[in-house]
């Protein structure tokens, strides 16, 4: 059995209670987004529902799993339950993490195509998948392609503020540009785990900004 | 000179024109407050009534009128909600 990679034991704790925030923060985007295509019955807020949402679970698998690895369940336990032993754990718990990331933000990035040709949204999930299951480094291939996925919708939502120069837009802008780095920064994590910790911060800063946006337009 | 209107806001002046006239008013009517062309009313009218927004309510004389439904009632509700989410996302 091989270990994907290695963080502090201190940062889980810390990793969990973020990870529980980015689960909370997505789905209350999600469900806003869903409320919004109730009303008004348009596509793409339905697509935007479905990527938070697919985004969230990813968030509150890894921290289900992080909580279990946390609490140092007994090996003996899990056997009795049929639940594989804690290092498959943790594997299983990140590789749905990652397809469900994965998912989330091709369907993101289909939104931002501005598209009704379905397609490109399949061979955008079945790339994505594929790239995770192929590379050699799963990890790796996972932080390079949600990267490039962060990197390029922190494009679109800066397009997007500079045509109607709104402060909301704005602050999506800036949140997903701090994703962009968060995940980059993820990819030197077997460096030093500092890193592992700056980008957990980055994602904060992140989904604090999209939690003001979602106060903002709520009040 | 006004800011050119988007989709968002015709259909706000739309329902809000229905609303403020007691939910029920002629097509004409909307084509003056709401400041649309004829072939305008005509798309926004059947775009929101197939979305269930508004209804078209025909007499026994055969006069036509909108009233709103209760998603339109929502719309104009969280309108405020869904045009920063709109605006803050870039959706279209």
């Amino acid at each position: 059995m091989y270990t994907l990679y290695s963080i502090e034991s201190s940062f889980i704790f810390y990793a969990l209670i973020l990870q529980v925030i980015f689960s909370l923060v997505t789905f209350f985007i999600a469900l806003t987004a869903y409320k919004i295509f109730g009303i008004t019955q348009n596509s793409n807020t339905r697509s935007m529902a479905l990527a938070f949402f697919f985004i969230c679970i990813s968030y509150a698998v890894q921290a289900l799993f992080n909580f279990l690895i946390f609490l140092r369940v007994q090996h003996d336990f899990l056997v009795m339950f049929g639940i594989h032993p804690l290092s498959v754990l943790n594997e299983q718990g990140l590789y749905l993490h990652m397809v469900f990331m994965s998912i989330g933000l091709a369907i993101l990035m289909f939104n931002a195509f501005k598209t009704n040709n379905k397609s490109v949204l399949w061979y955008m999930i079945i790339s994505s998948v594929m790239v995770l299951f192929l590379s050699k480094n799963i990890l790796f291939g996972f932080f390079m392609l949600t990267s490039l996925y962060f990197g390029f919708l922190a494009h679109y939502f800066y397009s997007n503020y500079r045509k109607n120069r709104k402060k909301g837009a704005l602050m999506i802008a800036v949140s997903f540009i701090f994703l962009f780095f968060g995940n980059l920064l993820f990819i030197f994590m077997r460096k030093s785990a500092i890193f592992y910790a700056i980008a957990h911060l980055f994602d904060f800063l992140g989904y604090l900004l999209i939690l003001i946006n979602y106060y903002t337009i709520r009040k | 000179m006004s800011k050119k209107r988007d989709k968002l806001q015709i259909i706000k002046d739309i329902l809000e024109t229905i609303r403020d006239k007691g939910n029920k008013v002629k097509p004409t009517h909307i084509m003056y407050k709401a400041n649309l062309s004829h072939q305008m009313l005509t798309e926004y009218t059947n775009d929101l009534i197939s979305k269930q927004m508004i209804e078209l309510i025909v007499d026994k004389k055969g006069k036509k009128t909108f009233g709103l439904k209760e998603k339109g009632y929502s719309y104009l509700n969280d309108f405020k909600m869904i045009r920063g989410f709109v605006d803050s996302y870039g959706i279209e």
